[in-house]
C-alpha cells in the first residue's frame, strides 16, 4: 500500500465516512475520550471511548471502579451523570458514595435510580440517554436481550449521551449491540518502593470486542491525582508480547 | 304487609355510596361536599353558564342522578342554608328547575318553610313548634336579642347563615385550588387518541393560564367523569414547577394508558393540586452547548441542561416514584453506614450542601449489612493474614490500617454501647480489595468477631 499522503488522506476520509454510516461519530476530538494512557488509546479506532454510543462492562467490584473512573472523566466539571443501580445486591453491595471520591467522581453530579430489575434499569438508562443533557448513563443490569441493547444504542445516538451497561462477569458473552465490550477482573496493586499498604487500584482490562479493533487486554492501574489511567507493562510480561501500535496500512473496517 | 320489601341497613355502604355521588357531581363544578347523612352539596358559582343557566343545570343534574338510580330532590339557592332548607322542605315544583331561589329573595322563599329546614336540633324544634313558631318566617319576625336570649346562638346563626347574613363556607371533597379546567362532549368517547388529544387541550389551557400568572404546577390531577357515574382518576407530580405542555403531556401519557373509559367519557377536568410560582425564563443570547459534551469547563452550566434534568428527573420519578431517584448527600458522622444519605434528587442543590470527606479512603460498594466472615489474624492490632467468606477462602497479601472508629455515644441506647471498630483495607492474592472490621479490641482468651463492610474497586 503507498504511502503517498493523498492516499493516506482519503483513506482517513473514507474510515471516517464509514464511522459516521456505522453511527458511532466522527472520531474528532470532541467525541472521544481520551483514557489518559496512550496504549489504549492508540488501540482503538477513534483513539479513545467514543461518546455518543454504548458500551458494556463486565466485571464486580472492578468494573464499578473502571465504571467510576470512566464517568469521572465524562463529568468533568459540569456533567451530571445518571446512575441506576439493581436494588437488592446483597453479594455486592449498593453504592456507597464517600467511595467515589477515590475516583475523582463528584457525588453532588450523580442522580442515583433505584431500580427493581432489569427491565426498570433498562427503561431508566433509555431516558436518560434520550434526555441528551446528561453526561453520561449508567446501568447494572443482569441480562440484555439484543434488542434492547440496540434499542440504547440507538437512544444514545439520538442524544449523544454515552451509555454504560454493568454486567455481572458470569453473563455470556452473546451478541452486543455494544460499540465496545470489556471485562475487568482484580488485580494485584504495587505500591512505591518503601510503602507496605494496598496500592492504587489495578485492574486487568480486556476489550473483548470493539467495532474495527481487535481484542486487547492491559493491566491498567487508575491514578486519583492525575485521574487517568496508566497501562502497567509487568517485568514478566516484557519478554511475552511487545506493544505493537496499530498499524497504519491495514484499513480497519 | 307482603309488598313491603326490607333490606339490612348499610349506613357504611351508604355513605360510601354517596360519597361517589359526591365525587361524580365534581363534573359540574369542583366544590362539592357530602351534606349530612343523605345530600350532596354542590357549589356551582360560575359554573351555570356552562350547562346553559341554572335551570338547566339543575335538571341536568335531576335528570342524571335519576338515571343512576337515586332518587332525588335539587334546589339552588343563594346560599347553602336556603338551598338546604328548600329542597327537603320546600314545595315539589313540576319542573325540576324551577327549584331555584332568585338572588336576593330567599327571606321570601323561606318564609313559608317549617323551622325544621334550619338545621336546627330535633328537641329545639319541637320547643320552638310548642311556642307557636313553626315556619322561619314566624323566627324571623322576632327581635335578635330576644331571639339569642331565649334559645341561644344557635337559631340566630342558622337564620343568619340561610338569609346569608353569614358566611357558611362548603369544604370541598378535593382542596379546591384556582387552576382547573374542564372538558366535555356531546357524545362520550372512549378511544386513547380522544383522551390524549382531550388531555392536551386541557394541559394547554391550564398551563396558559399558569404562564400568564408566573407560576407552575409540582401536582397535576386529571379526572374522567363516565357516563356510568364512575370517576377514573391519574395524577402525575413533577420535581419542579412545570408548565410546558409537552413535558406534562408525556408524563400523563403514561397514566392514560392505565385508566378504564368504561362505556364513555362524557367529562374532563384537570385540576392543580400545588403550584408554586416560576418566573419566565429569560431567553440567553447565547445558545447553550448542545449534548452537555463541551470540554469548556470556563462557562457556566447553562439554564438549558438543568431545565433538561429537572424533566428527566421528572419522567423518572413519576414513573418508579419520586423516592427512587436521590441524590447522595453528606452527613456529619463518622459511622460508614450513616455518613451519606440520599435525598430526593429533585431538592435544589443549595439545601443538601455539606463537604464529603476527602483524606479516608472509603470502598466503592457498602453492604447494606456487614458480613460475618472467619478472619485469621496472627498479632493483635494486625491485619487478618487470611479470611473465608462464604466458601471462598482469600489469602491476604496487602492491607493497611487498623482505621478506629468509635461508636457515636451521644446517640445514646444500643447504638452508643456498640463497641469500636477497627477496619482494615485488604488486598487478596488475586487483586481483590475489601474493607473488613473486627468488632471491638483486642482481648486476649476472646476470639474476636470479623465482618465484611465493604468491597473496593
Amino acid at each position: 500500500m503507498s504511502s503517498h499522503p493523498f492516499h493516506l488522506a482519503s483513506l482517513a476520509e473514507l474510515r471516517a465516512r464509514i464511522r459516521a454510516l456505522e453511527g458511532t461519530g466522527p472520531g474528532t476530538e470532541r467525541h472521544r475520550l481520551s483514557f489518559g494512557a496512550p496504549e489504549i488509546d492508540r488501540a482503538l479506532p477513534w483513539g479513545g471511548l467514543p461518546l455518543g454510543c454504548l458500551h458494556e462492562v463486565a466485571g464486580e467490584g472492578a468494573a464499578s471502579g473502571f465504571c467510576a473512573a470512566l464517568l469521572a472523566r465524562l463529568a468533568g466539571e459540569r456533567g451530571v451523570v445518571l446512575w441506576c443501580l439493581r436494588v437488592g445486591a446483597h453479594q455486592t453491595g449498593e453504592l456507597y458514595a464517600p467511595g467515589l471520591a477515590a475516583f475523582g467522581l463528584d457525588p453532588e453530579r450523580l442522580i442515583v435510580l433505584r431500580g427493581r430489575g432489569d427491565a426498570e434499569v433498562l427503561w431508566a438508562v433509555q431516558e436518560g440517554l434520550r434526555s441528551g443533557k446528561l453526561a453520561a448513563a449508567v446501568g447494572e443490569v443482569r441480562k440484555v436481550a439484543l434488542s434492547d441493547g440496540r434499542r440504547l444504542q440507538l437512544a444514545a445516538e439520538a442524544g449523544c449521551v454515552t451509555g454504560i451497561l454493568l454486567r455481572s462477569p458470569h453473563a455470556k458473552a452473546g451478541a452486543s449491540a455494544a460499540v465496545t465490550c470489556w471485562r475487568l477482573s482484580a488485580a494485584p496493586s504495587a505500591s512505591s518502593l518503601g510503602e507496605v499498604g494496598v496500592g492504587r487500584p489495578r485492574w486487568r482490562a480486556e476489550l473483548l470486542r470493539c467495532r474495527g479493533a481487535e481484542p486487547r487486554s492491559w493491566l491498567v492501574e487508575w491514578r486519583h491525582e492525575t485521574g487517568d489511567f496508566a497501562v502497567v507493562v509487568l517485568p514478566s510480561d516484557r519478554s511475552a508480547e511487545p506493544d505493537t501500535p496499530a498499524r497504519g496500512g491495514r484499513v480497519a473496517l | 304487609m307482603p309488598g313491603l320489601k326490607a333490606c339490612e341497613a348499610d349506613p357504611l355502604g351508604d355513605a360510601r355510596a354517596l360519597a361517589r355521588l359526591a365525587d361524580w357531581c365534581g363534573r359540574y363544578t369542583p366544590w362539592t361536599a357530602v351534606d349530612g347523612s343523605d345530600g350532596v352539596r354542590l357549589d356551582v358559582t360560575g359554573c351555570a353558564h356552562l350547562f346553559g343557566g341554572e335551570a338547566a343545570l339543575l335538571e341536568d343534574l335531576t335528570r342524571r342522578v335519576a338515571a343512576l338510580g337515586f332518587a332525588s330532590r335539587a334546589a339552588l339557592a343563594g346560599t347553602p342554608g336556603a338551598a338546604w332548607a328548600v329542597a327537603r322542605f320546600g314545595p315539589r315544583k313540576k319542573e325540576p328547575g324551577e327549584m331555584i331561589v332568585p338572588p336576593g329573595a330567599e327571606r321570601e322563599a323561606l318564609a313559608a318553610l317549617s323551622v325544621a329546614g334550619l338545621r336546627l336540633a330535633p328537641a329545639l324544634v319541637e320547643e320552638l313548634e310548642r311556642l307557636g313558631l313553626s315556619r322561619i318566617g314566624d323566627l324571623d319576625r322576632i327581635p335578635r336579642g330576644a331571639l339569642t336570649k331565649r334559645f341561644g346562638v344557635e337559631p340566630l346563626r342558622r337564620l343568619d347563615e340561610a338569609l346569608g347574613l353569614a358566611f357558611e363556607p362548603i369544604s370541598p371533597r378535593r382542596p379546591a385550588t384556582p387552576y382547573h379546567t374542564r372538558l366535555s362532549w356531546p357524545e362520550p368517547i372512549g378511544d386513547p387518541a380522544s383522551l390524549a388529544a382531550g388531555t392536551r387541550r386541557l394541559l394547554g389551557d391550564l398551563c396558559a393560564r399558569m404562564e400568564r400568572d408566573h407560576r407552575g404546577a409540582r401536582r397535576l390531577e386529571l379526572a374522567l367523569y363516565r357516563v356510568d357515574g364512575g370517576v377514573e382518576r391519574a395524577s402525575v407530580g413533577t420535581s419542579r414547577p412545570a408548565r410546558e405542555v409537552e413535558h406534562l403531556m408525556g408524563l400523563f401519557a403514561e397514566r392514560l394508558e392505565r385508566l378504564d373509559p368504561g362505556f364513555g367519557v362524557e367529562v374532563m377536568a384537570l385540576r392543580a393540586g400545588l403550584v408554586e410560582s416560576l418566573p419566565a425564563t429569560q431567553l440567553s443570547l447565547r445558545l447553550p452547548p448542545s449534548g452537555g459534551r463541551e470540554l469548556d469547563s470556563s462557562r457556566p452550566p447553562a439554564e438549558g441542561m438543568a431545565a433538561e434534568i429537572g424533566r428527566l428527573v421528572d419522567r423518572l420519578g413519576n414513573r418508579f416514584g419520586f423516592e427512587n431517584v436521590v441524590r447522595f448527600a453528606p452527613r456529619a458522622s463518622h459511622l460508614p453506614e450513616r455518613a451519606a444519605f440520599t435525598v430526593p434528587a429533585g431538592l435544589p442543590e443549595e439545601k443538601t450542601a455539606g463537604a464529603w470527606p476527602r483524606e479516608r479512603s472509603r470502598p466503592l460498594r457498602l453492604l447494606a449489612r456487614p458480613e460475618p466472615v472467619e478472619a485469621v489474624a496472627m498479632v493483635p492490632d494486625a491485619p487478618p493474614v487470611m479470611f473465608r467468606r462464604r466458601t471462598v477462602v482469600h489469602r491476604i497479601a496487602r492491607a493497611e490500617g487498623p482505621e478506629r472508629i468509635e461508636p457515636e455515644w451521644w446517640r445514646g441506647g444500643r447504638a452508643g454501647k456498640a463497641p469500636a471498630r477497627d477496619y482494615y483495607q485488604v488486598e487478596d492474592t488475586e487483586g481483590r480489595r475489601f474493607w473488613l472490621y473486627r468488632d471491638g479490641p483486642y482481648r486476649p482468651g476472646a476470639s474476636p468477631s470479623w465482618y465484611l463492610h465493604g468491597i473496593f474497586a
